[in-house]
């Protein structure tokens, strides 16, 4: 028996990590990046603001449909620990909170009392600390990647704004890394779905 | 010298020998850190075949660690499991065990 095999946090994690498998994070992250770039193609070609927002709905319940309908079937259900649910608790809180802070900063760039860049600026810094603490407690380590490449789509952005002018700097600024975590989330989904099929075991009591 | 080899006896005596078989630790040891899982969870982590799986299940369903309950989720049948307060504190006591056991081992040289 090493010391390895007797470390149950290694299990827990490892049994937590599993579930992410999946690739769904990934695309959700992926999805929304693609989103802030069509946004501003739709403003180019005078399509309201509104409609792109409620474009942040699809990143929103991507991970939850998938989850639901692909991951749950294959993989089983499970139900974690209470540090887990707390941590989970936690993170819904900061979550909140993020959402809370940041809707005037939302509600002014949507009122254009905030151009777009400065705008987008003011809310990702605001929200970066929170974004990371709330990454942390889910245990998702990628999380920390995306979070890094939308900072610096953000800066990006703003230098491409003189050089490429709008919407063709959010498209390279956004739309590119957002293509590419897509395209690193489907990979994933794909191996998952071959190494999970769908005709998973069923336990039969024993006779005794 | 027959004192030491009658104490050594003694002291693995209280290793729980259902648990110390590695499949059954590993099934014990997912469902000690969690509340309860899927049958199929179980499955996909321990990558053991379905009746393997099974004869473990019953094996530590009839000694009373772990309880089996089946449900309907949108209408299939579905398995879980989860470790009962005995499941629990036997777990303990083996791995407390298990570390005293451990503990107790005479370092060993890499020389030749």
């Amino acid at each position: 028996m090493t010391k390895d095999a007797l470390s149950l946090k290694d299990v827990e994690r490892q049994a937590y990590r599993s579930t992410f498998k999946d690739g769904f994070y990934d695309i959700q992250f992926g999805v929304l990046f693609l989103v802030i770039a069509l946004i501003s193609v739709l403003e180019t070609i005078n399509i309201s603001r509104f409609v792109g927002y409620t474009l942040f709905v699809i990143p929103l319940i991507i991970p939850w449909l998938g989850k639901k309908y692909i991951t749950i079937p294959r993989m089983g259900a499970v139900e974690f620990g209470k540090a887990r649910k707390m941590k989970k608790q936690v993170a819904l809180i900061i979550g909140a909170i993020v959402i809370f802070l940041t809707l005037p900063i939302l509600l002014l760039i949507v009122n254009q009392n905030l151009s777009g860049v400065l705008g987008w600026k003011i809310l990702v810094i605001f929200a970066m600390p929170l974004f990371v603490i709330a990454v942390y407690t889910t245990d998702f380590l990628r999380i920390y990647i995306y979070a890094g490449l939308l900072i610096a789509a953000v800066a990006e952005s703003e230098f491409l704004l003189d050089l490429l002018g709008t919407p063709f700097n959010a498209i390279f600024s956004f739309g590119l890394p957002g293509l590419i975590i897509s395209v690193i989330g489907i990979n994933l989904l794909i191996k998952f779905v071959q190494n999970y099929p769908r005709n998973g075991a069923v336990y039969v009591e024993q006779q005794r | 010298m027959s004192n030491n080899k009658d104490n050594t006896a003694t002291n693995y005596s209280n290793i729980d020998r259902l648990i110390h078989e590695p499949a059954r630790y590993d099934i014990m040891a997912l469902l000690y850190v969690v509340e309860q899982a899927e049958y199929l969870f179980i499955q996909n982590h321990t990558e053991m075949t379905s009746g393997n799986l099974t004869t473990h299940i019953s094996k530590l369903e009839k000694e009373g660690y772990l309880s089996v309950q089946k449900k309907f989720v949108r209408k299939k049948p579905k398995t879980f499991l989860r470790l009962t307060s005995n499941g629990r504190k036997a777990f303990d006591n083996y791995r407390s065990e298990m570390k005293k056991q451990i503990s107790t081992l005479p370092e060993v040289s890499n020389e030749p």
